[in-house]
């Protein structure tokens, strides 16, 4: 049977035909939906882990006992596997291990653009890379009887564009594990002592050989010989690209990104009169080609290094009579950026740090676009956690300078993620910082993923819920500098912040009543739509200033204008709010100096409605 | 076959079940399929774009000025994409005014203000299939009204079938601007 898969479907289902029994990753853009596919296949248990380490130690766990296992994450959730995956290619595997690392060409949804291929040369493990949705199923097959016969993790790297791309394929059946299910001692491969890491260390060198003299014949590196002027080197999504704008010359495609097959790649090269290589981001290939001895007529000397490639990108790149068509329409049309939605909680939070003049470290997740205008007040990002772990260095050296002056935010799921050690870092170290948890009960910037706040599994199932205040008193936090605040309730959480920020010791404040506005789940009901009241309205913007995209600037209201008591007064417009996207939160309302934005009860609640 | 089309509006807006409803089809029809989508930020209101070739391509990606069929699904991000479509190709675009887009000949354009439609018809959430069922009055799309309804219905949850059909036919026995 055929279906219509993407990517990140097509991993899920190649699972899952592999006989695939675990499976654990940590949502991030463009891996999320592989494990949220995995998890509706009853045969596999299917977990969100707290973060990718842990999802790639519980996949090495479950490899352990006999079962195959995958852990999948975005490119830099590989930074934080990279603890395990560095020595997990010295001890190798038992039941096939495969991990999955989707990387972000172009930043779609990411704070770098790194190219793991560098991965799979560093840890001395084989990396397959498809270029569609069949490949991409039909690769974690392979990578999983590659894993067992070499006894190594396998890498597999997938893109945003292949990920989140559609295409036809071919459906096949589930093949059951045959591996025995047991816990067996074997120290001298599973205990890295530096005794048995020495010894392993030679077993890698020598996995390496096999593995590069299994390249040179492995069918998915294939040379498709056409014109032989120009000879194409290249695999993954830049396959397509060069063979959409060069559909003639010589291909070899490797399926096989890492260790690459240097016979091979010598016979091709011999085939042809000029050699390109087309690949996306670093020249990882071409410079180890160059190693090997060949001359690379083209790459990166016309092939952009940031950036996505795309058909038109490689044209561009390559076709020196290539123009570029003609803007039908040229004239400029405003960008339209993320902007975090109507009712969100995270707008209420910003609103109150930006009046306080805070300086804020912040973090991954939906609430980073509070960098944006005109919110702008979030003034740090670097990766998970940081927002925390650079708040404790800035704190120590600035000390009471800070008071009153800094404060870092990070969502519920970043904070599990990556925040708990730092927390502990700044208590331990006497740090005067504040931390806000946003804690919006969902990991939302992925598209609503479980994680161990929720309440909820991978599956759905009920489990425990972390406690973040009890967490964060036992981590050395004192109890009265752990609070919990509404930010929908602007007095009271400014007041909480200003309290907070002030004190000289460690200090947590965990948002409370404030999820999700898109979790379903949790909202019973939101509120009836604000308007502006005409009259009352003087425009003079404030309510602008939150970024809510339900409200608007009306020019047309510009001019004289009758007050309530009838005065005759000017102004250069006025406010206006969407009723289709407004949700009642009633931040606005607050804010308002003027009464003007009123709701249908006589007083707008702090939020929504909530299924506690 | 062969057949490009860009799918281009704003997050919430549907662009991805309108780009499904045609991968889905072009499929059930034996046709290969290749399409590419936005995630992620683009959930958060931002700008989303989808790309699907009917027929046998490479590039997930469709080229700019190749495209032959552009749903706009809103104004300025129709007029955003106007440069994917190829000499000749058809811009389908829910705007409640004509486009400040003049130049005759090079493409076609049709213009339903499908937000009004969808509000009249009180299902404001499906202008997505409205200006769908707009699209395929036009016969600039080589899939009849009959299939496009029957692919719908297959993918609507029970629940919206209704509403849903009728938001289609709304815009298939609308004569646009």
């Amino acid at each position: 049977m055929k279906k219509v898969l993407s990517g990140n479907e097509a991993i899920a289902r190649g699972a899952w035909e592999a006989g695939v029994l675990f499976a654990s990753a940590y949502p991030g853009t463009p891996s999320s939906e592989i494990l949220e596919n995995i998890a509706q296949y009853e045969e596999i248990k299917a977990e969100w882990a707290t973060n990718e380490k842990d999802a790639l130690m519980a996949a090495t766990g479950a490899s352990m006992t006999g079962a195959r296992a995958m852990a999948s994450m975005k490119h830099v959730g590989v930074n934080v596997a990279a603890d395990p995956l560095m020595t997990l290619s010295y001890t190798g595997v038992n039941g096939g291990l495969v991990l999955v690392t989707a990387d972000d060409p172009q930043l779609h949804s990411s704070q770098n653009e790194q190219d793991n291929r560098h991965y799979a040369r560093f840890a001395k493990v084989p990396m397959l890379e498809p270029s569609d949705s069949q490949e991409a199923k039909d690769f974690v097959k392979i990578a999983f009887e590659i894993s067992e016969r070499f006894d190594t993790p396998v890498m597999l790297r997938s893109v945003t564009r292949i990920s989140h791309s559609k295409g036809v394929v071919e459906l096949g059946q589930r093949q059951q594990p045959s591996h025995p299910l047991e816990l067996k001692k074997d120290e001298a491969k599973w205990v890295m002592l530096p005794v048995y890491g020495r010894q392993r260390h030679h077993i890698v060198e020598e996995r390496f050989l096999k593995l590069k003299e299994f390249a040179e014949t492995f069918p998915e590196n294939r040379m498709e010989i056409n014109d032989t002027s120009v000879g194409i080197i290249t695999g993954g999504i830049s396959y397509q690209y060069a063979k959409e704008i060069f559909p003639n010359y010589s291909y070899l495609k490797l399926g096989m990104s890492w260790p690459l097959p240097e016979r091979l790649i010598a016979e091709f090269i011999s085939k042809v009169d000029k050699v390109y290589v087309i690949e996306e981001l670093d020249p990882f290939w071409e410079e180890n080609i160059k190693a090997m001895g060949f001359k690379v007529d083209i790459g990166k000397n016309k092939i952009p290094i940031c950036g996505e490639l795309s058909p038109t990108i490689v044209a561009k790149a390559l076709i020196p009579e290539y123009r570029e068509p003609k803007q039908i329409y040229s004239k400029p049309i405003p960008p339209r950026p993320p902007n975090l939605c109507p009712g969100c909680p995270h707008r209420a939070v910003f609103y109150t740090l930006k009046k306080l003049k805070l300086f804020v470290h912040g973090d991954i997740g939906c609430y980073t676009l509070g960098a944006l205008p005109p919110l702008k007040s979030l003034d740090t990002t670097i990766c998970m956690g940081s927002s925390v772990g650079v708040s404790e260095g800035a704190s120590q050296v600035l000390e009471e300078k800070t008071l009153g002056k800094m404060v870092c935010v990070i969502g519920d799921s970043t904070f599990l993620h990556s925040g708990v050690t730092p927390l502990m870092n700044m208590t331990y170290n006497k740090s005067n910082a504040t931390v806000i948890i946003l804690d919006n009960w969902v990991t939302a910037m992925t598209g609503a993923q479980e994680h161990p706040g929720t309440g909820y599994t991978a599956k759905g199932e009920g489990t425990i819920a972390i406690d973040y205040i009890e967490l964060a008193k036992a981590l050395g936090v004192k109890p009265q500098n752990a609070r919990r605040a509404n930010p929908y309730n602007v007095e009271e959480f400014e007041r909480v912040v200003r309290e907070e920020t002030n004190k000289g010791e460690t200090s947590v404040i965990v948002t409370v009543d404030a999820p999700c506005v898109l979790l379903r789940r949790a909202i019973k009901s939101y509120n009836e739509p604000l308007w502006v009241d005409e009259q009352l309205c003087t425009g003079c913007r404030l309510c602008l200033e939150i970024g809510c995209p339900a409200i608007s600037w009306d020019v047309s209201k510009a001019g004289d204008y009758k007050t309530a008591d009838g005065k005759i007064k000017k102004r250069k417009g006025a406010a206006v709010i969407n009723k289709m996207l407004c949700n009642g939160c009633g931040l606005c309302y607050q804010i308002c100096k003027f009464d003007a934005i009123k709701g249908k009860k006589e007083e707008v609640p702090f939020g929504f409605q909530l299924n506690k | 076959m062969k057949l490009k089309i860009i799918f281009a509006g704003v997050g919430g807006q549907g662009v991805l079940f309108a780009t499904r409803i045609f991968y889905e089809l072009a499929h059930s029809k034996g046709e290969l399929v290749y399409g590419s989508e936005t995630h992620g930020m683009s959930q958060r209101g931002g700008s989303v774009v989808s790309h699907l070739k009917i027929g046998h391509y490479h590039s997930p990606l469709v080229g700019k000025a190749t495209a032959d069929i552009l749903f706009g699904f809103q104004k300025e991000e129709g007029l955003r994409n106007l440069s994917m479509l190829r000499k000749g190709g058809a811009a389908i675009i829910n705007s409640p005014e004509q486009l400040p887009y003049q130049e005759e000949g090079e493409i076609t354009l049709y213009i339903l203000d499908a937000d009004e439609l969808a509000r009249r018809i009180g299902n404001p959430l499906a202008v997505n299939l409205v200006l769908i069922g707009y699209g395929i009055s036009t016969d600039r799309i080589p899939f009849s009204y009959e299939e496009v309804r029957e692919i719908t219905s297959r993918l609507t949850p029970s629940h919206l079938q209704e509403a849903n059909l009728r938001a289609l036919e709304v815009g298939f026995s609308s004569a646009g601007h």
